[in-house]
């Protein structure tokens, strides 16, 4: 049955490659029927899994022993999938009575893709409220692979903050596994390798120790060659970040494919009489096959299926493989097989029996590198598939060169000693080699470069420091910074600071570029929201609707569209909806519970908030909804704490700020209050309800001159306030100035009209009670706010408001 | 072909009920008139019949039916020596066709066992001479020794079936639960592992059941999870459920309730061990799914235990007591061995307060599982003994326990609570939690305890602290609920609403952190109340209204500055 599998594996392969799923999973079906070898459930899970059944791959694995850590790690990630994090937790971590797995013992035992199953696990942990170990779980996983962006990503949400110039660096280890390895590193990584047999490793890693002692002796030759490689890298960074994609999947890849690099390197520059036409070429290298350059992964199964079958059509595939490959290369790319195809068969290898081994090999090799791809980045640009397909190839050459070998040396141990000696006399074998790490590591460095700056605006952005992520982030190379990715955070970032005009400048961008992009337009919906922009929302409404509906964003645009027209239940469901389909999406609770406040259903509304801090305690905006409820309930102790919790998330937020201050003036504070006033107003120092609220402290203890004085600076802020004008004359009456007071009382009358029915008027007679309607008419017109009133072209819509609430 | 040989042949065809009735006939004609069948030929239509009334499952009376066959054969070996002595060859053969004696009576000693006439069992065994005896006689003799408590007698029937077929495994267990060294019983098998292919892992299997009886849960586990990485005997359901029963013994009941459902996932028809799944289940709170199981074993047989304690496990946790205590009792009336039915029925009678009958089946249980902690752990009965205010009594009970379990940090946790109930022993509670906090930092129930002390003594930053550390590595509600509570009398209501929403996130249903969040509410509002009293009354007296004016406009500012200007 062995001899069934090999085919048949690479034949599921291909179909998965080809998205494919119905034939994957058939295929895998049968092979499983035929085997039940672990490895053949690996491989139907994975086809479970891909074709977005993880619940299949879930039941299928858990009926079985998982033994191998990649089983596992599939395992946990349909569970956490599946939101059954302690089971996740269990497989991944579960020891033997309750003594759960170091770190340390999760790297050793699962490899190379620790990293990703150490992200895995700190998402559990953040799940499930143990952030500071989840945050331990990223800072490792990011240290074992700095090409890991979403444990960085997470770790900022968390609170924490990661120095991007210390996680986005090459430590020794991923230079050693980027450049050619150091034996110290393979013997570390062997146990995590089961499947690869010893029979594999040790060969491979006399290899690499050869490579390095060749290296240290062309040591002066390379160092020239390898300028010109770092020039191109740096020169454009496209290519470098490129490249260092195809590193990124390399460190994160398998080992064998780790391994393999060196080779591939071997097999790309040929000769030594290969060496400089090749070298510009170098950087656009991994662009050439296109994602679906169908005679590529023809070739590659022909590969795959040549290699169980023939033994000696080898060499023809594997000539036709290079072929497309590197069919930019040139005439040399003729010549490339032969030096190629001698180190294969000079190469160094005990005997096995191929029939047993290959199985196993042809597995792992395959896996990895695809299942890195899937955690990589879920926007993979069609230039990272490529670089992972190139990965993927060079595992299928090791059955080849084992079944060659065979057929080439059968049942001859071929000593060790012999190959070596052939490496070290044979300098154009050992040449390239040391020159395609170089390169190979100038690329890792600018993709970490990039790395650093985009985790430095990030952070920025988390932490609220806004401005200082508009700098970040506007100051990225021009390719990068018209991507969606980076102009949305920038459109974010203005959101924050509530410059809602610039913030949609950049989100219309966005939308321009990537109209695709959903991420981030529930931002957008609610920038258009403030902007009273009905028309652009509904139409982005519709536009996200229709392309997905299975998205929460689309539902969050869809409510805040209708939230904008005042239909607040239709509004309701559409929020609900949003949460229905991703119930860990925090903004959607935060949304439902502003609609719940404005329909007045106060206990929903804080059940809503409260979701939303379950869901994301650094979610500020649901801890300021709740203080606003327990505000509006005269609870004012409570209101204070979740306000101050909400400024601790966000210290920058005038906004906050001026809220503590009415808490702590309505806690009869003050002083502190004032003190907090005068901090909003530091941070922001042109906003009018800052200001507004610092009179009317001022003004509640009696400061008249200062009132006024904030007073008259506030008007030249909003010109067109009747509230303020209200307020001056109030203080004037205090002052004693009747005339003043009275004209500044028909000038808010005249700004406000209808307000002047009511409470002016009663101002004016001195009769001024509070009134329940108008705190009533204060909810149901939520819209008027400080935003509206920076925006002067809204008077109209803030004047009408201003009615009912006076 | 006389009318003996085709009675015969039926009852070789299978034909039970036929036999019955031609049977009966047949003796009624033959009691009748003596002379109309040979002795022989009656004591062979006697087993006949008795045979076919096993079939019917009347087991009293095929046991009679087997006896009057016995007397028979008594009659026959006498005349039958009188008659070999006078030399009859014919009468030899036709003695050497009949059934034989020891078949005879051990098909008594079956209906015994199964009507629990264990020592008439035993005794018609014991009247076999030792060298008649087959495996199979001396298996059900060594069961019945067992079970009586014989142990020495037993452990040289199971040697005896070893001795005879060496591959006889239940014997090998039966061997080792009479704690009988694994290196021993080995010694027994060895010879067949070396000349057999692939049985290499007998030796391991052997030592991994040697510790399971030997309580030693830890290395039970290792060995038996190493025999499970070997590809030959990967998802075998029986070590699954052994391993599963041994990582519950071990109270790692995560680790068991997965190994259980994979299990029964691999053998949905599986019947063994499920109770303690179901109770396992139950335990956790998935009702639903032990309901589901419950049903599902009802299916594929009813007359097991297990079923019985899966519903009674079921009814149990929906607090429907008196259901439970009949489905326990039904449960121990199929199966009067199961630990798991009468600790179900036990914990029943002590809910509804009927503490001494309450005792009598927890004892039952101990006695049958001295080694499981379970046994005694959520102090059923020390609850007893503590409802009917017996603490000295109580004390005994769990000094007991930590003798014969041996100091892990789920005896000490146990002798702790028995402590904490006594004013006088506070402090030695201490120490006993420490220690057992020492050996596992985050024995949940070890932390509980802790922390209820701490609260009590009012050493509530000491309690945060210990808490916190708890929840480092896992988040159970009831922590996240104390820690509320602590913070709460502490005056941090902040980090205590966060806590009490955490414990809510994780149990919806629990009503303790929603009171404690609502007391929060509460005990936050009569301050705010008096602030607003002091306001009201200035707002009263006063006589400037543009203060208060002033004051609740800003109010309305802040109401209707957004809702949604932080959105």
């Amino acid at each position: 049955m062995t001899v069934l599998q090999e085919p048949v594996q690479a034949a599921v392969w291909q179909a998965l490659n080809h998205y494919a799923y119905l034939d994957a999973v058939f295929l895998a079906e049968r092979l499983y029927a035929e085997v039940r070898s672990e490895e053949a459930l690996y491989l139907l899970a994975t086809c479970y899994y891909r074709s977005g059944k993880p619940y299949k791959a879930y039941r299928l694995l858990k009926a079985h022993s998982c033994s191998t850590p990649q089983v596992r790690f599939l395992l946990a990630k349909c569970c956490v999938e599946l939101s059954k994090l302690a089971e996740g937790e269990q497989v991944l971590i579960g020891g033997v009575l309750n003594k759960q797995k170091s770190q340390d013992d999760i790297i050793t035992e699962f490899g190379d893709s620790a990293s990703f199953t150490l992200s895995l696990l700190g998402h559990i942990y953040c799940k499930t409220d143990r952030v500071a170990k989840g945050a331990e779980c990223f800072q490792k996983s990011l240290t074992l692979n700095p090409f890991l962006w979403s444990p960085f990503q997470n770790l900022c949400h968390l609170g924490e903050k990661p120095d991007p110039d210390q996680v986005f660096r090459l430590s020794s280890l991923q230079n050693s596994s980027i450049a050619p390895p150091p034996p110290s590193v393979s013997p570390a990584q062997n146990p995590s390798h089961r499947l690869d047999t010893a029979l594999m490793e040790t060969p491979q890693d006399t290899l690499e120790l050869n490579r390095l002692n060749l290296e240290s002796s062309n040591g002066k030759l390379t160092s020239d060659l390898s300028v010109s490689y770092i020039d191109s890298s740096l020169i454009s960074p496209e290519t470098g970040s490129l490249l260092g994609n195809t590193v990124s999947m390399a460190s994160a890849g398998s080992l064998l494919a780790k391994q393999n690099k060196p080779k591939s390197g071997r097999s790309l520059l040929g000769g030594p009489a290969a060496l400089s036409p090749l070298t510009p070429s170098f950087g656009i290298l991994p662009l050439e096959p296109s994602p679906g350059d169908p005679t590529y992964l023809q070739n590659y199964s022909a590969t795959m299926e040549t290699q169980s079958t023939a033994p000696n059509k080898k060499s023809v595939s594997r000539i036709s493989q290079s072929k497309s490959v590197f069919s930019q290369s040139g005439n040399s790319r003729d010549v490339l097989p032969i030096p190629f195809n001698q180190s294969q068969t000079t190469a160094p290898h005990t005997s096995g029996t191929p029939q047993v081994l290959s199985p196993s090999m042809t597995g792992p090799p395959n896996v990895q590198p695809r299942r890195s791809s899937r955690l990589f980045t879920s926007a993979s640009s069609t230039a990272k598939e490529n670089s992972k397909k190139l990965k993927m190839k060079f595992p299928t050459k090791i059955p080849n060169r084992k079944t060659k070998c065979k057929s080439a040396k059968t049942s001859n141990s071929s000593n060790l000693n012999e190959s070596l000696d052939i490496l070290r006399l044979d300098p154009s074998l050992s040449l390239p080699d040391t020159r395609i790490p170089q390169y190979q590591r100038a690329a890792a460095d600018s993709v970490m470069a990039l790395l650093r700056d985009l985790g430095r605006g990030y952070q920025a952005l988390c932490s609220y420091n806004c401005r200082e992520a508009i700098n970040i982030l506007t100051s990225l190379p021009p390719q990068h910074y018209n991507t969606g990715w980076v102009l949305t955070h920038i459109g974010r970032a203005y959101f924050e600071l509530a410059e809602y005009t610039q913030a949609e400048r950049l989100f219309s961008e966005v939308r321009r570029i990537e109209s695709y992009r959903v991420e981030g337009m529930e931002i957008y919906s609610t920038t258009l929201w403030h902007l009273q922009k009905d028309v652009a929302l509904s139409a982005l409404s519709k536009d996200l609707t229709d392309m997905d509906k299975n998205c929460p964003e689309a539902w969050c645009v869809a409510g805040n569209c209708f939230s904008l027209q005042r239909e607040h239940d239709i509004a309701i469901k559409f929020f609900q909806r949003a949460i229905q389909v991703d119930p860990g999406f925090a903004y959607a609770y935060t949304l439902l519970g502003h609609e719940f406040v404005l329909t007045e259903e106060l206990d929903r509304a804080l059940a809503c908030f409260r979701n939303a801090i379950r869901v994301n305690n650094r979610h500020y905006n649901a801890w300021y909804g709740l203080g606003m409820i327990y505000y509006k309930q005269e609870k004012f102790n409570l209101a204070e704490i979740h306000f101050k919790k909400a400024l601790s998330i966000n210290p920058q937020s005038s906004v906050l700020l001026c809220h503590i201050g009415v808490v702590q003036h309505a806690l009869k504070k003050s002083d502190a209050a004032l003190e907090t006033l005068n901090r909003a107003i530091g941070i922001d120092p042109k906003n009018p309800l800052c200001k507004f609220h610092r009179a009317s402290i001022l003004f509640a203890n009696d400061k008249y001159k200062a009132a006024l004085q904030e007073l008259e600076e506030l008007k030249q802020i909003v010109p067109k306030e009747s509230l303020v004008y209200f307020l001056i004359g109030k203080v004037y009456k205090k002052l004693g100035q009747t005339h003043l007071a009275l004209m500044n009382f028909s000038w808010a009358m005249d700004l406000d009209p209808k307000g002047a029915n009511n409470q002016i008027k009663e101002a004016i007679d001195k009769r001024y009670l509070p009134e329940d309607e108008g705190e009533t008419a204060v909810e149901v017109d939520d819209s008027q706010d400080s935003s509206i009133m920076t925006d002067a072209d809204d008077t109209q819509l803030h004047t009408a408001e201003s009615d009912e609430v006076l | 072909m006389n009318v003996i040989d085709h009675v015969r042949d039926m009852a070789a065809a299978g034909l039970h009920s036929n036999v019955r009735i031609v049977s009966s006939l047949l003796l009624t004609m033959s009691n009748n008139n003596p002379e109309l069948f040979s002795p022989a030929q009656k004591y062979q239509l006697l087993v006949y019949h008795a045979d076919a009334i096993f079939h019917d499952k009347e087991y009293r009376n095929a046991a009679c039916k087997y006896s009057m066959a016995l007397q028979q054969k008594k009659v026959l070996s006498k005349t039958s020596k009188v008659r070999t002595s006078t030399g009859g060859a014919a009468s030899n053969l036709q003695a050497q066709s009949l059934p034989s004696e020891i078949e005879v009576k051990y098909k008594i000693a079956e209906c015994y066992t199964i009507l629990k006439l264990d020592k008439d069992a035993i005794a018609v065994l014991d009247g076999i001479p030792s060298r008649q005896r087959t495996p199979k006689i001396n298996m059900m003799l060594a069961n019945l020794y067992r079970k009586a408590g014989q142990e020495r007698s037993a452990v040289t029937s199971y040697k005896e079936v070893l001795r005879q077929c060496p591959l006889a495994l239940d014997a090998i267990i039966g061997l080792l639960s009479l704690s009988v060294k694994g290196a021993d019983v080995a010694s027994m098998t060895i010879d067949v592992i070396q000349s057999i292919p692939n049985l290499d892992w007998l030796s391991v299997w052997v030592k991994a059941y040697a510790f399971i009886h030997a309580g030693d849960n830890q290395r039970a586990i290792n060995t038996i999870c190493s025999l499970e990485k070997k590809s030959l005997l990967r998802d075998n359901v029986d070590l699954l459920v052994s391993l599963a029963d041994v990582y519950f013994r071990a109270g790692d009941t995560k680790n068991a309730i997965l190994k259980f459902e994979q299990a029964q996932m691999l053998d949905p028809y599986l019947i063994k061990g499920m109770d303690v799944y179901g109770y396992l289940m139950a335990r956790e709170g998935h009702l639903e799914d032990v309901e589901v199981l419950g049903g599902r074993l009802f299916n594929i047989s009813d007359q097991h235990a297990e079923p019985w304690v899966i519903s009674g496990c079921h009814s149990f946790y929906s607090k429907r007591y008196s259901r439970a205590l009949y489905l326990g009792a039904k449960a121990i009336q199929l199966n009067s061995n199961s630990v798991q039915a009468l600790l179900l029925k036990g914990a029943a009678l002590r809910n509804m307060g009927r503490v001494q009958e309450a005792i009598i089946h927890f004892r039952e249980a101990m006695r049958l599982a001295p080694c499981r902690l379970d046994c005694y752990e959520g102090m059923c009965l020390i609850d007893c003994y503590l409802a009917s205010n017996g603490i000295r009594e109580a004390m005994g009970m769990a000094n007991n326990i930590y003798k014969t379990l041996g100091a892990n940090a789920q005896t000490l946790t146990i002798l702790a609570t028995v402590c904490l109930e006594d004013p006088v022993t506070q402090e030695k509670a201490k120490t006993l939690l420490d220690k057992a906090l020492a050996q596992r930092p985050d024995y949940t129930k070890a932390v509980v305890k802790k922390a209820e002390l701490l609260s009590r003594e009012q050493k509530y930053e000491e309690g945060i602290a210990l808490l916190r550390n708890a929840l480092a590595n896992q988040s159970d509600c009831v922590l996240h609920r104390m820690l509320g509570d602590f913070l709460v009398a502490v005056n941090d209501y902040q980090e205590a609403m966060d806590q009490y929403s955490i414990a809510l996130s994780l149990d919806p249903n629990d009503q303790k952190s929603l009171e404690g969040m609502q007391k929060m509410e509460k005990e936050e509002s009569p301050t705010d109340a008096t602030v607003e009293l002091d306001g009201d009354d200035m707002e009263g007296s006063g006589e400037d209204g543009d203060l208060e004016g002033s004051d609740s406009e800003a109010a309305q500012w802040a109401d209707q500055e957004q809702w949604f200007g932080m959105q």
